[in-house]
């Protein structure tokens, strides 16, 4: 009869915490997936990058990314631009929500993954290592490539 | 207000708007320069790698003009990045009458070197031009060019710059044509060159 009790116990516990939604949240590495991640290549002399990605966020619970570190540059930040005063300004951007359900887009022109102080200079064909830490705690390295800067053909 | 009052009204502010869509209409439609354009712009001369540049040593071409720095990891290298696109679009007869410019908004960081490599990286044809802030500041103002370096104590060397990020294209007589605006697809570039070439 006790032991009944224990497992009747274990059972609406169980079911309870199934209803409650963060309760069975999983981490944020673990539902965060990212697709078409690059880094752009880098002309001589320029000192920093970008990296540009789709982050889809498939969980059920609210995330976001708060830092980025990578071997390619000294400091590894997320920016933004916005058009203001007739110029464009980029931003640093200290935190990059990612809401249950959605996807946010790094691209040219917007948010960005910035490089700078260049350790070596990223060339087409390179991979580059990526870790980006979210708010959780929960980490996650993706390994990208370098791609040409896009609408410019190679050279003829 | 009375009825009479009010169709006068009306009609005078018809009259206006005719007024203003011929006027553009006009200016749209006429070859050569816009007559504000002209205002805009004019002649030159900044450092390249290879010795001074003055605008009018491209006398005869058409030039394009961007505004940027080679810190900008994505604004500038997207611009030139259509630029390069539009101009490997152009037949090689086409090509040998247009040069691109890129001007420095960041002289301290950007040396004459440092920008022959950096253009040299999108399009053969490109030049990068700097000065001193003097000097820089005197084109942008000429340009009516909106720059900024952003005041970040936690930057330190990393600073960015705020800047215009129109690129100008300059007809063949050295008198700005049109603008094309950042985000701009290659195919733009190349109809703004051949409309230009055309002139």
């Amino acid at each position: 009869m006790f032991r009944v009790k224990n497992v009747l116990t274990l059972l609406i516990f169980s079911a309870t915490a199934a209803m409650g939604l963060p309760a069975h949240a999983g981490n944020a590495a673990d539902e965060v997936v990212i697709n078409h991640a690059y880094v752009r290549a880098t002309p001589p002399g320029a000192q920093t990058s970008a990296a540009f990605m789709v982050l889809e966020n498939s969980g059920e619970v609210d995330h976001a990314l708060v830092a980025a570190s990578s071997g390619l540059g000294k400091k590894v930040e997320f920016h933004n631009h916005i058009m203001e005063e007739g110029m464009m300004k980029m931003r640093q951007v200290m935190k990059i929500e990612l809401p249950a359900g959605t996807h946010v887009t790094l691209e040219p022109g917007g948010l960005h993954v910035m490089f700078m102080g260049l350790n070596q200079r990223p060339e087409m064909g390179d991979t580059v290592a990526l870790t980006l830490t979210f708010a959780d705690g929960s980490e996650t390295t993706i390994t990208i490539p370098v791609k040409m800067i896009k609408g410019m053909k190679k050279h003829g | 207000m009375n009825q009479s009052m009010k169709y006068r009204a009306a009609v005078a502010l018809f009259l206006l708007m005719v007024v203003i869509v011929a006027g553009v209409g006009y200016l749209l439609g006429q070859k050569g320069p816009v007559e504000g354009f002209k205002k805009i712009g004019g002649e030159f001369v900044l450092q390249s790698a290879a010795g001074p540049v003055a605008l009018s040593d491209f006398r005869g071409k058409v030039v394009l003009i961007s505004f940027g720095y080679t810190f900008c990891p994505d604004v500038c290298p997207t611009s030139l990045a259509a630029i390069t696109g539009g101009l490997n679009q152009l037949a090689p007869e086409e090509l040998a009458q247009v040069k691109t410019i890129l001007v420095s908004v960041d002289p301290d960081r950007d040396t004459p070197k440092k920008l022959a490599e950096y253009v040299k990286f999108f399009h053969p044809s490109m030049v990068g031009l700097t000065g001193s802030h003097e000097e820089i500041a005197r084109v942008a103002k000429q340009y009516v060019v909106l720059y900024r370096k952003v005041e970040d104590p936690e930057a330190g060397e990393y600073y960015s710059v705020d800047h215009s990020s129109t690129t100008f294209v300059i007809g063949r007589d050295s008198v700005v044509r049109s603008f094309v605006q950042h985000g701009a697809t290659p195919d733009e570039f190349v109809s703004a060159i051949r409309t230009a070439l055309l002139d």
